[in-house]
C-alpha cells in the first residue's frame, strides 16, 4: 500500500509556482527523486512533510488528504532526514535526538545512537564537535526516535566525503522503513530506490524502475544526467547538453512548451508544444521525441 | 599583535577581540564597581550638606569640588552611577523582554500575526521617542520609575523589529523544520530553537543601547522630569549646576564627564561585539 501520494500537486512560494502538476506515489522499495538544483525536489519534499501546502492538487496520506489527516499520526509515520547541518548548533546532540521522545523514554537516546552506529557518549557533544558523518548519523537517529514508517531523505549524503557516504548509505539501506530519496547523485538512487522520478524545472519528465531508467533513459535530460556521471578509467564525461543545438548548456528552462528544449540535442519545432507525460515501454516520459532517442 | 601573545590574552574570549572593545569593557566594569561600592568608596556621606563649604573647587579634600549646597561632587557621582545604571538596566530589561518576546513570535509565526505585531510596533516607532517620553513623564509623577517607564515605552519596538527579522531567518533553518516534523509545538520550538539562536544580535544591540538609555535618562532628568532631589543622578546634577558652569565648572563638568564616559564605553563595547559576532568573521 502506498503510504504517501502526490496527486497533481502544484507548489510555490507566494504566487510563483516552482513545482507543476506533479503526481508521485511513494511505493515500496524506495523512491528516488532526481534532478538538478532548482528543479523543485526540496519543495516537493517539504510538501510531503506537510511543511508546505499545495497551491492545487493533494497530498494523500493513506485515504485522507494531508489537510484533513490526523497530523499527530502523520508526524509519527513520516520523518525527514535533512543534511547533517539540520541540527541546532546550540543544542547537545543527545537533546536533539530526545526532542521527540516523551520524558519517560529519554533513556532510549543511547539505544538510538547505537542503532545508527554512534558511541552513546557522543550525546553530550554539540554538533560542531562531531564529524560530518557523525552529524548525519545523529540526524538519522533523531528521525528514527518516533518510529517512522517512511523517511524523506533530502540529499542525506551530499555534503559528505565519498567513503563516509558509503557507510551512511549502508546504514540507510539497512533501515526497516520506506523511503523517498531526493538527490542529484544517481549512484545513490540506484542503490536505494526501486523506482525513480526525474524532475526538471518542477515537472516530472520521466519515471519508472530505476534500473531501466538509468540503463535506457527515454528522456534526453535523464540521458544527460546519466552521461554526466564520471566513470573510473573511462573517458571524461560529456557535459550535459554539450551536444545541444543551441549550445546553451546552462540555459534556463523554457517557460513555454517543453522546458528542456533550449538545452536538448533533439529539440524540434514540435517541442514548442508542452509534451504530455505518456506511457512508453513500462515507464512514463514527457518528451515528444522519446522514440527518436539514440539507443544507448 | 605578536605571535607569543601572553596567556591572558589568549584566554580572553572572542568577546574582546580588539583593544577598543576591551577598553570599553574594562571601563564599564569600573563604572559598575564604583556604583556598587559607592557606600564604601565615597569619601563623604551621600546627603551631607555643608553650607559653609559651598562651591569649593577641586582640592585634596574634595577631589571633584563641592556643589551649591556644599555636597561632595565625587560622592554624588558615585551614588549617581547607581541611579543611572539602574535606569539603564531596567529600561533595557523591560524593552528586551517585551520586544524580543513579541519579535520572535512575529518572526516565527509570520503571516497575519506578524503583520499585526509589526504594525503596532510601527505605530510606536512613528512617535518621536524623546517627545513621547516627555509626554509620559509629564503626565506621570516625575521620578526614577517614571523615567524607566517612559523610556521603555519608546525603546521596545526596536527590539521587536530586530528580533523579528532574525527569528524569521532562523525559522527557515532545517533544524526548525525538523522540530516541526517531530511534532514539537510552536511555543516550544520558539523557546528551544528560535529564541536561543536569535539572541546574539540582541546582545549586541543591548550593549549599543545602554549608552543611549543613559543619555536619554540624563536628558529627562535634566529637563526636570526624571529623578528628583535629593536623589543623586548624573543628568539631574548637570541640570542643577548649569547656571554655575561659567563660574564653578566642576559642578557640571564631572557629572557630564561621567555620562559621556559611560555612554562611550557601552558604545565601544557594542561595536566590538558587533564586529566579533559578525557571521562573516565567525570561523
Amino acid at each position: 500500500m502506498t503510504l504517501l501520494r502526490a496527486e497533481g500537486v502544484t507548489l510555490g512560494y507566494g504566487r510563483r509556482p516552482v513545482v507543476h502538476d506533479v503526481s508521485l506515489d511513494i511505493t515500496e522499495g524506495g523512491v528516488g527523486l532526481i534532478g538538478e538544483s532548482g528543479s523543485g525536489k526540496t519543495t516537493l519534499a517539504r510538501a510531503f512533510l506537510g511543511l508546505l501546502t499545495p497551491i492545487s492538487g493533494n497530498i494523500w496520506y493513506g485515504d485522507q488528504t494531508l489537510k484533513k489527516a490526523d497530523l499527530r499520526a502523520f508526524r509519527k509515520d513520516v520523518q525527514p532526514v535533512f543534511q547533517a547541518e539540520s541540527l541546532d548548533p546550540r543544542m547537545r546532540v543527545g537533546r536533539s535526538v530526545a526532542e521527540a521522545l516523551p520524558r519517560h523514554a529519554r533513556h532510549r537516546v543511547a539505544e538510538l545512537l547505537e542503532q545508527v552506529g554512534l558511541d552513546p557518549a557522543l550525546a553530550a557533544r554539540r554538533p560542531h564537535e562531531l564529524s560530518g558523518g557523525q552529524r548525519q548519523r545523529v540526524v538519522i537517529a533523531r528521525a528514527l526516535a518516533v518510529g517512522p514508517r517512511l523517511l524523506i531523505l533530502d540529499e542525506p549524503t551530499s555534503a559528505l566525503d565519498v567513503t563516509v557516504q558509503a557507510r551512511i548509505l549502508d546504514l540507510l539501506a539497512g533501515l526497516d522503513t520506506e523511503r523517498l530519496l531526493i538527490t542529484h547523485n544517481l549512484a545513490v538512487v540506484e542503490r536505494l530506490c526501486r523506482t525513480s522520478y526525474v524532475l526538471f524545472a518542477g515537472r516530472v519528465v520521466e519515471s519508472g524502475p530505476t534500473g531501466d531508467l538509468l540503463a535506457k533513459p527515454a528522456h534526453p535530460y535523464t540521458r544527460a544526467l546519466r552521461d554526466a556521471v564520471p566513470k573510473l578509467g573511462g573517458p571524461p564525461p560529456e557535459a550535459s547538453g554539450r551536444t545541444g543545438r543551441t549550445g546553451h548548456t546552462e540555459a534556463v528552462p523554457a517557460t513555454t512548451g517543453c522546458p528542456y528544449r533550449l538545452r536538448c540535442p533533439l529539440a524540434a519545432p514540435v517541442c514548442e508544444q508542452p509534451p504530455p507525460l505518456r506511457e512508453l515501454g513500462g515507464r512514463r516520459v514527457a518528451c515528444h521525441r522519446a522514440e527518436d532517442a539514440p539507443v544507448s | 599583535m605578536t605571535h607569543d601573545a601572553p596567556p591572558l590574552r589568549r584566554s580572553l574570549p572572542r568577546l574582546l577581540p580588539d583593544r577598543f572593545a576591551a577598553f570599553g569593557a574594562v571601563l564599564i566594569v569600573l563604572v559598575v564597581l564604583a556604583a556598587v561600592l559607592a557606600p564604601w568608596l565615597a569619601p563623604y556621606p551621600l546627603d551631607e550638606v555643608r553650607p559653609l563649604e559651598r562651591l569649593r573647587p577641586p582640592s585634596a579634600e574634595h577631589w571633584f569640588g563641592t556643589d551649591q549646597v556644599g555636597r561632595d561632587v565625587l560622592t554624588r557621582i558615585l551614588y549617581g552611577g547607581r541611579t543611572s545604571l539602574f535606569i539603564a538596566a531596567a529600561v533595557l530589561a523591560v524593552s528586551a523582554l517585551a520586544g524580543v518576546t513579541l519579535g520572535v513570535v512575529a518572526g516565527y509565526a509570520g503571516g497575519r500575526l506578524r503583520d499585526v505585531i509589526m504594525r503596532v510596533t510601527d505605530v510606536f516607532l512613528a512617535f518621536p521617542a524623546l517627545l513621547l517620553s516627555l509626554a509620559l513623564a509629564v503626565v506621570l509623577q516625575p521620578g526614577v520609575n517614571t523615567v524607566i517607564l517612559a523610556i521603555a515605552v519608546t525603546w521596545w519596538p526596536w527590539y521587536t523589529r530586530l528580533s523579528a527579522s532574525v527569528a524569521a531567518s532562523i525559522a527557515t533553518r532545517p533544524y526548525v523544520d525538523a522540530a516541526r516534523c517531530l511534532g514539537v509545538p510552536a511555543p516550544l520550538i520558539i523557546l528551544r530553537h528560535v529564541l536561543p539562536n536569535s539572541l546574539t544580535p540582541v546582545l549586541v544591540q543591548l550593549s549599543l543601547d545602554a549608552g543611549g538609555v543613559i543619555l536619554t535618562a540624563a536628558a529627562l532628568s535634566y529637563l526636570g522630569l526624571g529623578a528628583q532631589e535629593p536623589t543623586a543622578e548624573w543628568g539631574l546634577m548637570v541640570q542643577q549646576g548649569q547656571t554655575l558652569f561659567t563660574t564653578n565648572w566642576w559642578v557640571v563638568a564631572f557629572p557630564g564627564l561621567a555620562i559621556l564616559l559611560t555612554a562611550f564605553a557601552f558604545n565601544v563595547l557594542g561595536e566590538g561585539l558587533r564586529g566579533a559576532l559578525d557571521p562573516r568573521r565567525v570561523r
